[in-house]
């Protein structure tokens, strides 16, 4: 099963002139120590879709139906402490004189220690009363904020865009990449968590003696590290980058990917990168994912987007991107603009620019046809795949 | 009925003997029926005791009239700031004074003079050589004799500095002060004054202590830290911006007072005041607004006393502008003004109608036969037409000179009373075709405009027309009020006190008349001069009197008693604190005490009882 | 009877036992009495008295340790380049601004038209001897640069003025009132600080909730009664209906302590009680007024704070709502806060009139508004001084204090 799903997320933000659709109907995967890049133009739903994973959308904005399948979900899940010491404790130590032991140490087993030690689900579900077990528990979208709040920082962190504000200016950089540690495990000893704290900025490039900075001391690709360092720290399962690079120079970008591939090869992590820059995406991801007005048009992997890009916007993105080798050309461009997402066109929400537009595609919305590595949501290729 | 004394005591005793005689049967025999009775017993006494404690106000000890006791608890409206005699400032610092300074001679509500510190006075034929004499046995509050010693100092501080803002004009006049003894003291004047002008402005000044005095500087010092005096209350304590504390002073050579403490609290607003006084914090409150007098109305515990005070109301104009000097334009003015309709409206009944002399109107010496000038709206018109000023361009305005008529009346913004009048005032002129805008200022301000503040003359008093009032000087028992309020030789009559301007042949008329009656002897030619003087005071019209004060007093009935209430004068007066007593004696610490023992040493029986009954059983 | 009259005849014949206690007390914190019983007993209740001592008692630690601390911490302020110099530019500043409010309260007192001077002149009713007098004691009668020099002179010798109106020295009536103000006005200040900083952090997290909403509404309604208007309020239900009404409690309405109360005949837990019972409802009126308005400002200023990058960060990193809210958004909310701190401290002199005069109280405040009906000059440009000089300092501190919680401000 792939680490993390998306199952047809909308979200919506509620105004008073309408609903803005911003994320409909989004379905993608994410496997094990990939990375994903989700491109597309600003105000397509990029963040919407990232901050829905991460369950952060706040009023107006709702996250209407959808499924996110996440497959570590169930560690997070709240324990009952008194039904965990007297049920699972007889279980794992039928003796008495060990469950004393055990209650005695100061360091006790973890949660996913005991479990591993059963592999009959049915005890797991009844430890968790949950029925489907399976898919609501994986479901992020039914854990409760205080479970989410696990989550959040540890198994799937995020890094902000803008670096300039996303530090807290009267807090110091490493108390605040301190903080992150000691939200998930309270009782660590703080002389431990600091070495974490300077290990991970060393690996991210910033000097030990920056630690003990303010945010408004460190320059901006420092403080765009600081950010990935933090998120780094607790070795989560998925990163998501939500433009990590967009704000800072041309250098400093090329060092701070450097560093985060770098990263993500060493921690195989997931990482689902958000931008607009191709030549970003050309650099760290594998699988890209096209969004344009809330929806997914080409889902698949790089090399075959850039090569053989199927869907026009993509074809348009691709050729929008001058080359600094090949011959020179007229810069090309998509006339129009982003549609307004509370009235979006009907049909394929591309059609009013699309240079190879149908009849049918104000008509009628495509479904995905796949592809030879993933799917693209255009008229043109649906009746090729019948 | 009972005799109240015995009962109590006797009912306690008898009640025990038995209580404890059941309790003795009770426990003997255990039998149920004795232990109900022993039960009810107990509840009994319990309720008895719980009856006893809550009625134990009327088992006092009954005491003769009037009781000594109490606290009683009047406003004061402002704080004062120095307490001495010779420069306090307002009249606040006065009302505290008069209770802890004593002078010779003291008026009452009847204005008739009471020796106080002088057992009696007597002067020769011609009036010039005056001989006090003190009462004996008189001390002050620190314990020392009371002697003509004192009051030669007092009277000589006063002769020998003339710049001390208390001293009387009198004291121009005085020849010499000898002592003759121990209690008899003897002034010689140079002319023969009045005895009214003796006994008030000479022989009512407050005599401090020569041993505490002698040594200081009486411009400069304040007299705040512990005033001895020989009054009936003793200092106790000020403190500032919130109350003032006196107590009685035991040893009063009168009789009185019968409180034992007097609080003068400090009530900066009458709407607080009055919450004060429908709870009790406070016995008495004057000045009331109407709306809160008609709550006062449905408080049995609250009684009014409405009087008039020396003080009246009138409308100032300028008489360095034209054409306020124009004595028929004045008249006009009177006559257009219906005083009986500003007093019903604005002052809400209280007050009479001042009479055009600017006296009082009762008295020996009212000439009641000056002219009224009754609300004439149409005479008003003709005299106006007369002198030249008239609407030539027929825009309902007249105008003087080629200019519109216009002037700005001052009134003081803090009185809503001044300002209602002043409004009504305007809306008559209008009538009449004259414009007049009313200006409310604080009267500090109002003061500085009308008062004399400026640079030259005419800058100096910088007003058209204001809205004030003024003292009338004892016109109800003194002849010489007109001349300190109309000549132009005297303090308040001069520049800088007469506000209106008011100059011309007429006013040095009744200066000469009012500097003849100053010396006059004979009553009868006193009585003559004085009724010319308001002949001709109510022809000019300096002022233009619109009111007589009247002022309304609020109290307590439920507490104090033996308010002396003159018609003139308002509550707090100089009688009423030698009468105002407790209304019920106070009960006694001991009773209570005992009572309070009494009843808890039964709850604690009762309650033992009641708790081991099962055992008892 | 009031409750007071009853508390007090059941009180004064034990009041003797409190004071018992009182004194025991007082000669309990005083040093040579528990040395000279520790020396007394063995060495075992020694260790136990010394231990209690130094948890329990906290002046009984000898002096010279709380110098030695203010000392060390004075040399390690000293050590600290950046903070030192942050600190000394900014009192240097203060001084300047200081000796520039002075010459302004020179120059309005003496210059401008109605001076003492002109008045003293111009006044009719003051008699010729005794103005001289006092025109040349006070240097009135000098060209004004020498005026100046005097009134500076007097300045640096504690000499405020001499009130004419009072015939007393100036920091003497100002001394005299000053306890009382400060005991209303401080505590209100205190519990209205720290109540309103976190009721407008609650209210401003829950922005658009049916709190946040009855929050502005009640705000908006108390601040447009004015003061003295809920002051009656208050004195005609807890004062006059509380009574008539027999209900359980009730309040004085005038004053700030009863006068027949004193600590010589009543003792003084009776005239702490009496004047805490005297305090409560003026206290009420300021703290409702000072909460809702310090609320206010802060919740201004955490919903400006939400909006920024930082809030989205923490939440990101798993924090719940309150942890974010009193860790990461309260610190940067709290700094305009603490400005506006520093500069209302100098207020707390000058007292609140419209309070004052419908209770009664006896605070700067109506003494001040009565100097200004009266004209005593002398006592308003003492009082003055004191207040400017109260102001700049809590100004001052108010910046140290900014530069402690903000770091930004430090690297100037």
């Amino acid at each position: 099963m792939a680490l993390l799903e998306i199952k047809n997320l909308k979200t919506y933000y509620h105004t008073s002139t309408g609903d803005v659709k911003a994320v409909d109907d989004v379905s993608f995967k994410l496997e094990k120590g990939e990375v994903l890049g989700l491109a597309g133009e600003s105000g397509c739903g990029k963040t919407t879709t990232c901050l829905s994973i991460m369950r952060m959308i706040q009023s107006p904005g709702e996250v209407i139906e959808g499924e996110l399948i996440y497959e570590n979900a169930f560690e997070v899940i709240l324990r009952d402490e008194k039904f965990f010491n007297r049920y699972l404790l007889k279980k794992v130590f039928p003796k008495r004189k060990e469950r004393e032991e055990q209650r005695s140490k100061r360091e006790k087993l973890s949660f996913r220690d005991y479990l591993s030690r059963f592999k009959d689900n049915q005890i797991i579900d009844r430890i968790l009363k949950r029925r489907e077990i399976r898919d609501k528990t994986h479901n992020l979208l039914t854990l409760s904020e205080e479970e989410m709040r696990r989550i959040r920082g540890k198994h799937i962190a995020m890094i902000f865009q803008g670096a300039m504000n996303a530090l807290n200016p009267v807090h110091r950089v490493g108390n605040q990449i301190l903080e992150m540690i000691k939200i998930h495990d309270p009782k660590i000893n703080k002389d431990v968590a600091w070495e974490q704290v300077i290990k991970i900025l060393e690996t991210v490039g910033i000097d030990s003696s920056r630690a003990r900075d303010y945010p408004h001391q460190l320059s901006g690709g420092m403080k765009q590290r600081a950010l990935v360092a933090m998120a780094l720290v607790n070795n989560p399962d998925i990163i998501i980058a939500d433009e990590p690079v967009t704000a800072l120079d041309v250098i400093v970008q090329a060092q701070v990917l450097k560093a985060t591939k770098q990263l993500q090869k060493d921690f195989d992590l997931s990482m689902i990168m958000i931008t607009h820059d191709l030549s970003v995406i050309a650099e760290v991801c594998e699988t890209l994912a096209i969004m344009y007005a809330g929806k997914i048009v080409e889902y698949g992997k790089l090399r075959t987007l850039f090569k053989e890009p199927s869907h026009p916007y993509t074809k348009a993105l691709i050729n929008a991107f001058p080359s600094i080798s090949g011959p020179k050309k007229e810069l090309f461009d998509i006339k129009g603009a982003p549609p307004d997402l509370r009235n979006p066109p009907s049909g394929c929400r591309f059609h009013p620019r699309c240079p190879q537009v149908m009849d049918i595609c104000s008509q009628e919305e495509p479904i995905n046809t796949p592809t030879k590595d993933g799917f693209v949501a255009c008229f043109l290729y649906q009746g090729e795949e019948k | 009925m009972l005799n109240i004394n015995y009962f109590p005591e006797n009912l306690i005793y008898t009640y025990t003997n038995s209580l404890t005689s059941a309790l003795a049967k009770g426990q003997r025999y255990e039998k149920k029926g004795m232990i109900n009775l022993n039960k009810k017993f107990l509840k009994l006494s319990l309720f008895f005791m719980a009856f006893l404690m809550s009625s134990a106000p009327f088992f006092a000890a009954v005491g003769q009239q009037p009781f000594v006791g109490g606290r009683l608890v009047v406003p004061l409206s402002a704080d004062i700031h120095v307490l001495t005699p010779f420069e306090y400032g307002t009249t606040y610092e006065g009302y505290v004074l008069g209770h802890m300074y004593d002078s010779l001679v003291q008026y009452d509500v009847d204005n008739q003079p009471q020796p106080v510190l002088c057992e009696s006075w007597w002067y020769n034929s011609t009036y010039e050589k005056w001989i006090f004499t003190l009462r004996e046995n008189t001390f002050w509050h620190d314990g020392e004799v009371l002697d003509t010693a004192d009051v030669y100092f007092t009277w000589t501080t006063f002769l020998d500095d003339p710049t001390i803002s208390r001293r009387s004009w009198l004291y121009n006049y005085v020849d010499e002060i000898t002592v003759l003894n121990a209690t008899a003291i003897q002034v010689e004047f140079t002319y023969g004054p009045k005895p009214q002008d003796v006994l008030i402005e000479f022989a009512d000044a407050w005599i401090v202590p020569e041993h505490l005095w002698n040594d200081k500087d009486v411009t400069t010092y304040a007299n705040i830290e512990n005033p001895i005096g020989s009054g009936p209350f003793v200092f106790e304590e000020w403190s500032p911006g919130q109350y003032f504390r006196l107590s009685r002073n035991a040893n009063y050579y009168l009789d009185g007072p019968w409180v034992e403490e007097k609080i003068l609290q400090i009530v900066p607003t009458i709407e607080a005041g009055f919450y004060a006084l429908s709870v009790g914090e406070l016995e008495t409150l004057t000045d009331v607004p109407p709306e809160l007098e008609l709550v006062a109305q449905n408080d049995p515990n609250i009684d009014s006393h409405e009087y008039l005070d020396d003080y009246i109301m009138y409308l100032g104009v300028n008489h360095r502008r034209w054409p306020n000097n124009v004595t028929a334009f004045r008249q006009a003015i009177l006559q257009g003004i219906d005083r009986d309709a500003i007093i019903e409206i604005a002052g809400f009944g209280r007050g009479l109608e001042a009479p055009a002399s600017m006296s009082l109107p009762w008295g020996p010496y009212y000439d009641d036969t000056i002219p009224d000038y009754a609300y004439d709206v149409l005479a008003a018109n003709a005299t106006l037409d007369s002198i030249g000023i008239t609407d030539s361009d027929a825009d309902g305005y007249r105008e003087g000179n080629g200019t519109e008529l216009t002037f700005r009346l001052l009134v003081s913004g803090e009185y809503q009373q001044s300002v209602d009048t002043a409004t009504i005032i305007a809306s008559y002129m209008r009538k009449l075709g004259i414009e007049v805008i009313v200006e409310p200022l604080l009267w500090a301000n109002v003061w500085k405009r009308i008062g004399g503040l400026g640079g030259t003359y005419a800058e100096k008093y910088d007003y058209d027309w204001c809205f004030a009032g003024w003292v009338s000087f004892w016109s109800d028992m003194h002849p010489n009020w007109a001349a300190w309020m109309f000549n132009e030789d005297l303090k308040w009559g001069s520049d800088n006190y007469n506000i209106p301007g008011w100059e011309g042949a007429y006013r040095t008329q009744v200066t000469d008349l009012t500097n003849e009656i100053m010396t006059e002897t004979d009553e009868g030619v006193v009585l003559t001069k004085l009724d010319q003087v308001q002949h001709i005071i109510a022809q000019e019209l300096p002022y233009i009197p619109v009111r007589v004060m009247g002022r309304i007093a609020l109290y307590r009935n439920d507490s104090f008693t033996g308010w002396v209430k003159g018609p003139t004068t308002g509550l707090d007066n100089w009688e009423s604190w030698l009468a105002v007593h407790l209304v019920e004696p106070e009960e006694g610490d001991g009773f209570q005490v005992m009572t309070a023992v009494i009843a808890v040493g039964f709850l604690l029986v009762g309650s033992f009882l009641l708790k081991r009954r099962r055992r008892l059983k | 009877m009031s409750v007071m009259d009853f508390f007090q005849r059941v009180y004064s014949p034990i009041s003797g036992f409190f004071e018992e206690i009182y004194d025991f007390l007082s000669e309990i914190l005083q040093k040579e009495t528990i040395y000279k019983e520790i020396q007394k007993e063995d060495v075992f209740s020694q260790r136990i008295s010394k231990r209690f001592l130094i948890i329990g008692f906290y002046p009984r630690i000898s002096p010279l340790w709380y110098i030695l601390l203010i000392i060390i911490s004075l040399v390690n302020f000293w050590r600290n380049k950046r903070l030192r110099n942050y600190v000394l530019k900014k009192l240097f500043f203060a001084v300047i601004a200081y000796f520039i409010a002075i010459i302004v309260v020179f120059i309005i007192y003496h210059v401008l038209p109605g001076n003492p001077a002109d008045l003293f002149a111009m006044d009719p009713r003051a008699d010729p001897a005794l103005r001289d007098a006092l025109l040349q004691r006070w240097g009135l009668d000098q060209p004004l640069i020498n005026q100046f020099f005097i009134f500076l002179r007097n300045l640096f010798q504690g000499d405020l003025g001499y009130s004419f109106l009072h015939k007393r020295p100036v920091s003497e009536l100002i001394g005299e009132r000053l306890p009382w103000t400060l005991l209303l006005l401080g505590s209100s200040f205190v519990i209205s600080g720290v109540v309103g900083i976190l009721l407008g952090s609650v209210v401003a997290w829950r922005r658009g909730s049916k709190l946040d909403t009855t929050f502005v509404l009640t705000y908006n309604v108390y601040n447009a009664i004015p003061l003295f208007f809920t002051g009656m309020i208050f004195i005609a239900v807890f004062g006059y209906q509380a009574r008539i009404n027999n209900w359980p409690f009730y309040f004085p309405i005038l004053g700030g302590k009863t006068p027949w109360i004193n600590i010589e005949t009543s003792g003084f837990f009776l005239v702490l009680l009496d004047v805490l019972w005297h305090l409560v409802l003026p206290l009420t009126v300021l703290v409702i007024y000072g909460v809702l308005s310090w609320s206010w400002f802060m919740r201004g200023n955490l919903i400006n704070v939400k909006t920024e990058d930082y809030i989205q960060t923490a939440k990101a990193k798993g924090l719940s709502d309150t942890q974010v809210l009193f860790r990461h958004g309260f610190k940067n909310a709290l700094l305009p806060v603490i400005t506006n701190i520093g500069m209302s401290i100098g207020g707390l002199i000058g007292g609140s009139v419209l309070v004052e005069t419908v209770f009664g109280y006896p605070g700067t405040g109506s003494m001040l508004y009565e100097a200004i009906l009266y004209g005593d000059y002398p006592l308003l440009q003492g009082s003055f001084i004191i207040i400017a000089g109260i102001t700049l300092l809590g100004l001052l501190l108010a910046e140290i204090a900014y530069g402690f919680i903000d770091p930004r401000i430090r690297s100037d």
